[in-house]
């Protein structure tokens, strides 16, 4: 039997190559997934390896109030036997004004004296050798020029000039923030005023062990709040606090991972129910010989198996090109050069390998049987090109089952409220997927001849031909067409979404917002200047520019709450968020607007009187609306409002933060006219920033846009599995029709008009998977906006046409490409031979 | 030309045509210097041993093949040193063809089958020539049927009707009868021949079978790739001496 097996790999080598290209690929791609999620874990590693490269051992605070690590304290540790040296390590927040002048959020730290305890290498020019000297990380020294002077503000908003005297670069930062300025310890210590070290780190001398240097360390230093870790455990603490603002993109990745297998599935299977269909006379023929059913299933499973193990190794390696190429379009994307990391663990391998094995086998296993099944005199009889998979009564009623659970919970979805809604509309998406997967066999004739009756008067022939050989084995089309279906919804349903959510906070913003202009302060934490609404309302063509702060309110038996304060006419007049009940035209002392989410909290109700403030001396607040309102930056109502005056009774710290002003500007004021007007009266205020609604929407779609970008560069290799496997199952069909193929042309169908054909089947079959995608896609987002939308932060249902229109012209555009290699070899093959071939 | 059977203008003919198979050693000369004309409104039988060339020589005078040397002619065309895309329209406009088997498209009903070739090449059925050949076929009842729902008779006699359509001016058939009984092989051979007489077709018919032979006009023998003798009118009998003579 084995002889049969072995002879049957030799005899139809091209065949078994497509179905272990589909292997392959499809294994790449789950690995791929995978590597990268592996990956984002190895960037913050070593971008962690090179924040404590050097460091033998670390001396932190455990507590607040502890011993300050001061200059003493270095002093206590340099003198203790076994180091070589200790440096002082802060880091403090601070602005850079970049080369335009506009100030930029980064951090500040100290340069260690000690060569080896530095977490940088100096690029370009030198270190700074006194307080007056600054060097700067290369990619934010963008635009200044060495021997220059640059403007660092600190915390408190004041500026402080540096000369700059170098560049420094680090292997790796995979974003964990490592400081982008450096300074000497005197120099730091002016932008954050009477603060000690955040951490000394040593280094040992050689032959000294870190155990003992640790213990040591302890003896002279530790207590009093005072901690000494090996520069390991400093690392690996280091780690812990980043990782969890990694987590969520591995379990982006992950998700893919999951996607891809699901795709990567389909297409295997696909591939290889066709093969072994296409081997059901041949199998019949071993069993009219003589072979056992048994025998033959289990020749038909081993040569898969053997398949899926060699194409999911080559799966395997192939999938770390694609996390490299990943790496590079999302780095390309985030605007910077990404190191690249391929990590493969046991967990990638094995789960590569299981799939690319498992699948395969069970996907031979299944038509395996069912070739076992039918007589062999059967089987030898029926002419291989006339046999068709005509999809069946259980498939009609799966997928009506399927479409009444979907549509069910879609309409239970829109009754309920948000929170369950979100659950039951995943639930919908779901079914109606597998309702049109189900269906999808079904549909592809009638699908199939409309298109072809479509296309015809433009493509004549080649339209009908084409329609006809999609339509003859429906299921195999409609399985080529799914793993498209599954790629588009999952994109056009993200980018629906996006779009929605885009649109809903433009249109509430316009809707809330009728202020033409805000002012923000660069630093949250440093209020704008008093007297600025007042110079700002004096600019002319300004009409009205009113003060707003968040702060941290007590409202004395509710709480405390994350509240804001507004000057009280500025409702009506610049700030309209929208009323569930009560009135709130303007805001006066003793009144109070609640948001629905801290009405429903805590059950206050319009007319309650809140008692707000220090218990000894509380101040009444009535509920006088409920609203709900859009978050924008520098425009968010919080969860409570006061009037300004009400401030400080409510906020003895006096504690404020994200203070703005809203401006609005006279009727018939061109903005743009306007603008430079402002920026002046703006000049004395060095953090003010002056935003449009225009910036403020830029603002707030910008991290959905990036997810999105990053979302299409894997849904594109998501996209390409699909069509890989179009192209594999046209190669296929097109094996399997060589005799029809070599007859049509020699019935006068013309070598363009046969390549042609296969061109537009593949274009039909892609259409076909592309339009249930889009649907499906475009459905589900409806549903979810529907869902997710609130009052005040409107998901809109819009249609992104044009990177729907994207998505849908680079289906058909890809699909004659992937026709390609069928097309060339279903034309040039030589009439006679094609006749002879059985 | 060489060749007698020219009783009035030749349909079809090749002049000294050459074909090999491989090279080397294992080279195979399947036609070794072939002339012979195909008269017009005549039924011809090609007739000879297994692999004596046969085949070949109808794949080469129906454009499915080429020559090494000589000439192949349909009506006044050489098809030597003829495009794949003239040539191609020189199959669809001018030739007609059944084959041994597989001559259907299974995805197609028996119509859309007969009319194939007429809508590759774009041109509009004659439809009292489609009822004619229908009807003389007796293919009216099975023109919905796809092949797999037809007899193996069924499934050539529309081949025989796609063949003639469109009206060519040549129909080549290697072994039309050959994977049928000799009900249906009757059937068949009895269109071919009325064809030929009452519908002024010109077919060119390979067969091994001396019956077969019997119904047509005319018969040509090869041996080795050289046509080996001429038969008139052949009949079971003489057919069968003939290839006695040669040894078969
Ligand atoms: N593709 C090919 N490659 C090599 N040799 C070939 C090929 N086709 C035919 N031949 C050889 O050419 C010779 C003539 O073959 P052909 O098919 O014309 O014979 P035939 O007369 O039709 O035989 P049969 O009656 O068995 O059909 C044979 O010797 C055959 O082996
Ligand atoms: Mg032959």
């Amino acid at each position: 039997m084995l002889r049969t097996v072995l002879a049957g790999l030799r005899a139809r080598p091209l065949r078994l190559l497509l179905s272990a290209v589909a292997v392959a690929l499809g294994v790449a791609f789950v690995a791929g997934s995978l590597v990268l999620s592996d990956a984002v874990h190895a960037g913050l590693r070593d971008a962690v390896a090179v924040q404590t490269r050097g460091v033998d051992a670390s001396i932190s605070q455990t507590r607040r109030g502890g011993a300050a690590l001061d200059d003493e304290l270095l002093a206590t540790v340099r003198g203790v036997h076994g180091v070589a040296a200790a440096e002082g390590r802060s880091t403090v927040g601070a602005l850079l004004r970049d080369a335009s002048g506009r100030p930029r959020e980064t951090s500040a730290t100290t340069l260690p004296a000690d060569q080896g305890l530095r977490p940088f290498d100096l690029a370009d020019g030198r270190l700074p050798g006194t307080a007056g000297e600054i060097a700067i990380e290369r990619d934010t020294a963008e635009g200044h020029a060495l021997g220059q002077l640059v403007t660092v503000l600190d915390q408190d908003g004041r500026q402080h000039t540096f000369t700059l005297v170098g560049t420094v670069t680090r292997p790796t930062d995979a974003g964990i923030g490592a400081a982008a300025l450096v300074l000497l310890p005197e120099a730091l210590r002016q932008l954050a005023r009477g603060q000690g070290f955040d951490e000394i780190v040593v280094r040992a001398t050689p032959g000294v062990g870190r155990p003992r240097l640790v213990a040591d360390l302890t003896g002279a230093v530790g207590g009093r709040g005072v901690e000494v870790v090996t520069g390991q455990e400093a690392a690996a603490r280091l780690l812990d606090n980043t990782a969890p603002d990694s987590s969520g993109l591995t379990g982006f990745f992950t998700a893919f991972a999951v996607l891809a297998m699901i795709v990567a599935a389909m297409v295997i299977i696909n591939s290889f129910t066709i093969l072994v269909a296409q081997r059901a006379r041949e199998l019949a023929l071993l069993r009219c010989v003589g072979a056992g059913k048994r025998q033959v299933f289990a020749s038909v499973l081993a040569e898969a198996a053997a398949v899926g193990a060699v194409a999911s190794v080559v799966g395997l390696c192939g999938g770390r090109g694609v996390a490299a190429a990943l790496q590079s379009i999302v780095g390309a994307l985030g605007g910077h050069h990404a190191t690249v990391y391929l990590p493969v663990t046991a967990r990638t391998v094995v789960a590569s390998l299981a799939i690319g094995v498992l699948v395969t086998a069970l996907a031979a296993a299944l038509p395996a049987r069912a070739a076992t099944r039918v007589a062999p005199v059967d089987a030898l009889r029926t002419p291989l090109e006339g046999r068709s998979a005509r999809a069946g009564r259980p498939r009609t009623i799966a997928g009506l089952a399927l479409l009444a659970v979907g549509v069910g919970a879609a309409v239970f979805a829109l009754r309920v409220e948000a929170q369950a809604g979100a659950a039951l509309s995943v639930a919908a998406m779901v079914a109606l997927l597998g309702a049109v997967l189900a269906t999808g066999p079904l549909l592809v004739g009638s699908v199939m001849r409309a298109l072809g009756a479509i296309c015809a008067p433009m493509l004549g022939r080649s339209a009908r031909l084409a329609a006809l050989n999609a339509g003859r084995n429906p299921k195999r089309t409609a399985a080529s067409a799914a793993a498209l279906t599954i790629g588009l919804a999952v994109v056009s349903l993200v980018t629906t979404m996006a779009a929605g959510v885009e649109a809903g906070q433009s249109r509430s913003l316009d809707q809330q917002l009728a202020a033409q202009f805000t002012v923000t302060s660069l630093l949250d934490s440093q209020p704008l200047p008093p007297t600025l609404p007042a110079t700002l309302a004096a600019v002319p063509g300004v009409a009205a520019a009113a003060p707003r702060v968040s702060f941290s309110g007590d409202l004395g038996a509710l709480g405390g709450w994350g509240m804001t304060a507004v000057r009280g006419d500025a409702f009506g007049g610049l700030l309209r968020p929208v009323v569930l009940s009560g009135h709130l035209d303007r805001l006066g002392p003793g009144e109070l607007a609640v948001s629905q989410e801290l009405a429903r909290q805590t059950g206050v109700a319009v007319g309650d009187t809140v008692q707000a403030g220090p218990r000894g001396n509380p101040v009444p607040l009535r509920a006088v609306a409920v609203y709900d309102s859009v978050q924008a930056p520098g425009v968010d109502l919080r969860l409570a409002v006061v009037d300004l005056g009400q401030l400080p009774a409510l906020d003895p710290t006096g504690f404020s933060y994200d203070g703005s002003i809203l401006v609005r500007l006279a009727e018939g004021a061109d903005p743009n006219q306007v603008r430079p007007a402002l920026e002046r009266a703006l000049a004395a205020a060095p953090l003010a920033t002056l935003n449009s609604v225009a910036d403020l929407k830029d603002r707030m779609s910008a991290p959905l846009r990036g997810t999105l970008n990053l979302m299409w560069a894997l849904a594109a290799l998501a996209v390409l599995i699909a069509f890989a496997g179009i192209a594999n199952t046209l190669s296929l069909s097109v094996l399997e029709r060589t005799r029809e193929s070599a007859l049509l042309r020699a019935l006068g169908l013309t070598r363009g008009g046969l390549g042609g054909a296969i061109a537009v089947e593949s274009v039909f079959v892609a259409l076909f998977g592309a339009a249930c995608g889009l649907l499906l896609g475009v459905g589900s987002a409806w549903l979810l906006a529907r869902v997710a939308s609130t009052g005040a932060q409107p998901v809109l249902f819009t249609l992104p046409l044009g990177r729907l229109g994207v998505l849908l012209g680079a289906a058909v555009l890809a699909a004659p490409l992937a026709a390609l290699i069928p097309a060339r070899r279903a034309a040039r093959g030589s009439l006679v031979a094609g006749m002879a071939e059985r | 030309m060489l060749g007698n059977t020219v009783d009035g203008p030749a349909a079809a003919g090749v002049a000294d045509v050459v074909k090999t198979y491989g090279n080397g050693d294992t080279a195979v000369r399947a036609l070794d210097h072939v002339s012979v004309d195909f008269a017009a409104r005549r039924f011809t039988a090609i007739m000879g041993p297994s692999g004596s060339g046969k085949s070949t020589l109808m794949h080469c005078l129906a454009g499915l093949d080429t020559v090494d040397d000589g000439k192949v002619l349909i009506g006044q065309t050489d098809l030597t040193g003829l495009s794949d895309a003239a040539l191609t329209r020189l199959r669809r406009d001018r030739v007609g063809f059944v084959f041994q088997s597989f001559n259907l498209l299974p995805t197609m009903t028996a119509q859309d089958n007969i009319l194939l070739g007429l809508r590759l090449a774009g041109r509009r059925p004659d439809l009292a020539w489609f009822d004619t050949v229908v009807d003389a076929l007796g293919l009216r009842t099975r023109l919905r049927h796809t092949p797999g729902e037809l007899s193996g008779g069924q499934q050539q006699r529309v081949a025989c009707a796609r063949a003639l359509v469109g009206r060519p001016q040549v129909v080549f058939a290697d072994e039309p009868t050959g994977n049928l009984d000799s009900r249906a092989g009757a059937e068949v051979l009895d269109f071919l021949r009325t064809s030929v007489r009452e519908l002024d077709q010109t077919v060119v018919m390979v067969t091994h079978d001396p019956v077969a032979a019997s119904y047509t006009d005319h018969g040509v023998l090869l041996a080795d790739g050289r046509v080996a003798a001429h038969l008139t009118r052949p009949t079971a009998d003489t057919v069968l001496a003939a290839l006695t003579n040669l040894g078969v």
